[in-house]
């Protein structure tokens, strides 16, 4: 059955039903031609010998009677009645030849009628004989021969009598067998019945489940699909068109699986793409940030290389002079050897600037990569603004004012040394941008759960441009010189590592805002 | 340093010097006044010091740094340039870009690029080297003036000889 195709199993059910559907009427057709012929038999059998019999009973009864009568009355008309009766019983009789039941008992019923009918007729014309001569006195051969008449009479009505108890029995047996015979038919039309309407389930629950079978297991393999399991298999195989439907849905997964998998290919090459080109965007800025260094570096370089050169020709100079010279007063007097002085005096201070600047170069750098580790912990960012102003005041030139608007934050997680750094490296930004007079504000204040620090003041100096660049590694130029961009990308560095981002704005009528834009808590800071 | 090859003297010459960070200046201020008797003049900015190019200074030669505030050194020179063709121009860089060399010696004639960090005894070549070279050419333009000047009169003269005999 299940090997069966689909449409088979399908076109199998009403198949099967119409099959049910005539053998049920065959069945019942055959069963009606049954009780038919039963019908048939008991009307034309005992219907006909019950009639016949009672119809002889009547007749000898009849018979009986009008001979009786005939004695009583002297009539011989009666006599002739009884016999064109007795006529009529013969006649009957040679009818029930035809009838099975009866033909059995039908010589001894002739014969017992006859021998009746020949005493009584005999015995019946003698009795009216003697009534005529009135004075004769019955001979006893007579009285013999009417007890021997009522003998013979008395059989035919039990032959009579049995003859109609048979045909009743032949009949209720009849009606017994037509009875059973229905019984029986019942029970092989139930019988059938039940067959077939079990097939019918067994084979409607087989067509069904063919059905939602291979369904609820493409259903369940494409669940796993959709939930992510690519190779889940579908271990559906036939030959029907639900096995067709499986092969076309493992044909579709392969598609699947191979479109997904060229797709996971190209967005592997294309992350790998992203990486490089993330890659040589970093060894751009690298590159910038290298070449940065070089231009702060050779400077202060240049000028200890070219100074400690002047030292040490200085030095040599004034050796040879105190060398060569006479007295101190010649020595005084010498304008070399006071350029040699000079040269001394000014190499040194040369020195110790150039010392300097690479000092700060250094410490830039430091902050720049983030080597600082300071401690991870809470810190008050008011706090962190008023360090910030304290270090920075000396900077601040004369017409520039630097307030502080501290606002109601939470305190904050994060590396204070870092956070301070970011702060002081902001608003020395802003320092170096303004032209006196003017007025820098550093506020605080929670918005949309995040906390922000603004650095602002009332000059316009950046375009889109400049503002977008503030943030990247390169160079920028202040008031009185260009320098490597360290500070502000040192910022954004910062601001990243505590979860957080800087902006610049910058506006006609807005003036220019630095805003630091942290989480109220940190916790999105990397370790 | 009396060199008596030289054809000028050490005190004519000025040297302008053109730097954002004053301590590189400070420096070659000190070396070039221990070793010469040059005339130096500095400028931390570089319009000061085009300022100064226009108000009739006469440089010798010019040395700029290249990255500096709102003028680059490239422009710096090429104005110089305009104004004084004979001074010769250095380039004294610590940005060690090919690109702007070429740019700079092909818009301005650079006579010498210098990276820093530089050494004294080779940036004191380069500038003698330009400026013997700078008075060289000048010594040939008073030669060629003097000449001039000579022809003039000897044509003033033919011109009266002619008249006396007409």
């Amino acid at each position: 059955m299940i090997s069966l195709r689909f449409h088979h199993r399908i076109l199998a059910l009403p198949l099967l039903t119409a099959l049910a559907f005539l053998l049920i009427y065959a069945m019942m057709n055959r069963a009606t031609e049954e009780g038919s012929r039963i019908i048939e038999r008991v009307q034309s059998e005992f219907f006909h010998a019950l009639e016949l019999s009672h119809g002889l009973q009547v007749d000898a009864m009849t018979i009986r009677h009008l001979l009786t009568n005939a004695v009583s009355s002297g009539n011989a008309d009666d006599v002739d009645e009884a016999a064109r009766f007795a006529g009529r019983v013969q006649v009957v009789l040679t009818d029930c030849q035809g009838v099975p039941l009866l033909a059995a008992r039908l010589d001894s019923l002739s014969i017992t009628f006859d021998e009746y009918w020949f005493l009584a007729h005999a015995t019946t014309l003698d009795l009216m004989d003697a009534e005529h001569q009135l004075d004769v006195d019955f001979d006893t051969d007579l009285l013999d021969r009417v007890v021997l008449m009522n003998r013979r009479y008395d059989e035919l009505r039990t032959l009579l009598d049995e003859v109609v108890a048979a045909s009743n029995e032949a009949l209720s047996e009849a009606m017994q067998d037509t009875r059973e015979n229905i019984a029986g038919m019942r029970r092989r039309l139930n019988f059938i019945s039940f067959v077939f309407i079990t097939a019918l389930l067994v084979m409607a629950v087989a067509a069904i489940g063919g059905i939602i079978r291979p369904v609820h297991r493409m259903s369940r393999v494409a669940q796993a699909i959709a939930g992510g399991d690519l190779h889940k298999e579908l271990d559906y195989r036939s030959h029907d068109a639900f096995g067709e439907l499986a092969d076309s849905f493992r044909d579709m997964q392969a598609a699947l699986v191979e479109d997904i998998e060229r797709r996971e290919e190209a967005e592997a090459d294309l992350i790998a793409a992203q990486g490089q080109i993330i890659q040589s965007e970093k060894m751009a800025a690298l590159g910038k940030m290298v070449a940065g260094l070089a231009h702060e570096m050779n400077s202060p370089l240049g000028t200890l290389i070219s100074a400690a050169d002047t030292l040490d020709r200085g030095r040599r100079l004034v050796g040879e002079k105190c060398a060569t010279a006479g007295d101190l007063e010649e020595l005084r007097r010498d304008p070399r050897f006071a350029k040699g002085l000079r040269a001394l005096e000014q190499g040194v201070g040369n020195l110790t600037v150039a010392s300097e600047r690479v000092d700060e170069l250094v410490s830039g750098l430091r902050a720049f990569s983030l080597l600082d580790q300071a401690e991870y912990q809470q810190m008050d960012i008011n706090e962190g603004v008023a360090a910030t102003l304290t270090v920075v005041d000396h900077e601040v030139p004369d017409e520039v004012e630097i307030v502080a608007l501290a606002g109601d934050v939470p305190p904050i997680l994060g590396y204070p040394a870092q956070l301070n750094q970011m702060l002081l490296a902001v608003v020395r930004h802003a320092l170096g941008e303004v032209t006196p007079p003017s007025r820098i504000e550093v506020a605080t204040a929670v918005v949309g759960g995040r906390v922000h620090i603004t650095v602002s003041h009332d000059q316009r100096l950046h375009d889109a441009a400049a503002l977008a660049g503030l943030f990247d590694p390169g160079f920028r130029s202040d008031r009185d010189r260009v320098r490597m961009n360290w500070g502000l990308v040192a910022c954004a560095a910062v601001a990243r590592r505590h979860g957080g981002v800087i902006r610049a704005e910058s506006g006609v009528g807005r003036g220019t805002i630095y805003r630091v834009e942290l989480p109220a808590d940190a916790t999105g800071a990397r370790a | 340093m009396n060199d008596s090859t030289l054809t000028y003297r050490e005190s004519d010459a000025t040297v302008v010097l053109v730097d954002d960070e004053e301590m590189v200046l400070s420096s070659l201020r000190s070396f070039l006044e221990l070793e010469t008797e040059y005339g130096v003049e500095s400028f931390t900015e570089p319009r000061a010091a085009l300022d100064w190019a226009a108000n009739g200074a006469a440089p010798d030669v010019v040395v700029s740094d290249f990255l500096m505030p709102e003028i680059d050194g490239i422009e710096v020179l090429r104005v110089f340039a305009e104004k004084h063709p004979h001074a010769p121009r250095i380039l004294l860089t610590g940005y060690a870009d090919k690109e702007s060399a070429i740019k700079a010696i092909n818009d301005v004639g650079l006579f010498q690029y210098v990276e820093k960090p530089w050494d004294n005894e080779h940036l004191l070549m380069v500038l003698r080297n330009a400026l013997e070279r700078r008075f060289l050419v000048k010594q040939l333009q008073d030669k060629i003036a003097e000449i001039d000047e000579a022809r003039g009169e000897l044509s003033g003269l033919q011109k009266d000889i002619l008249r006396t005999f007409i």
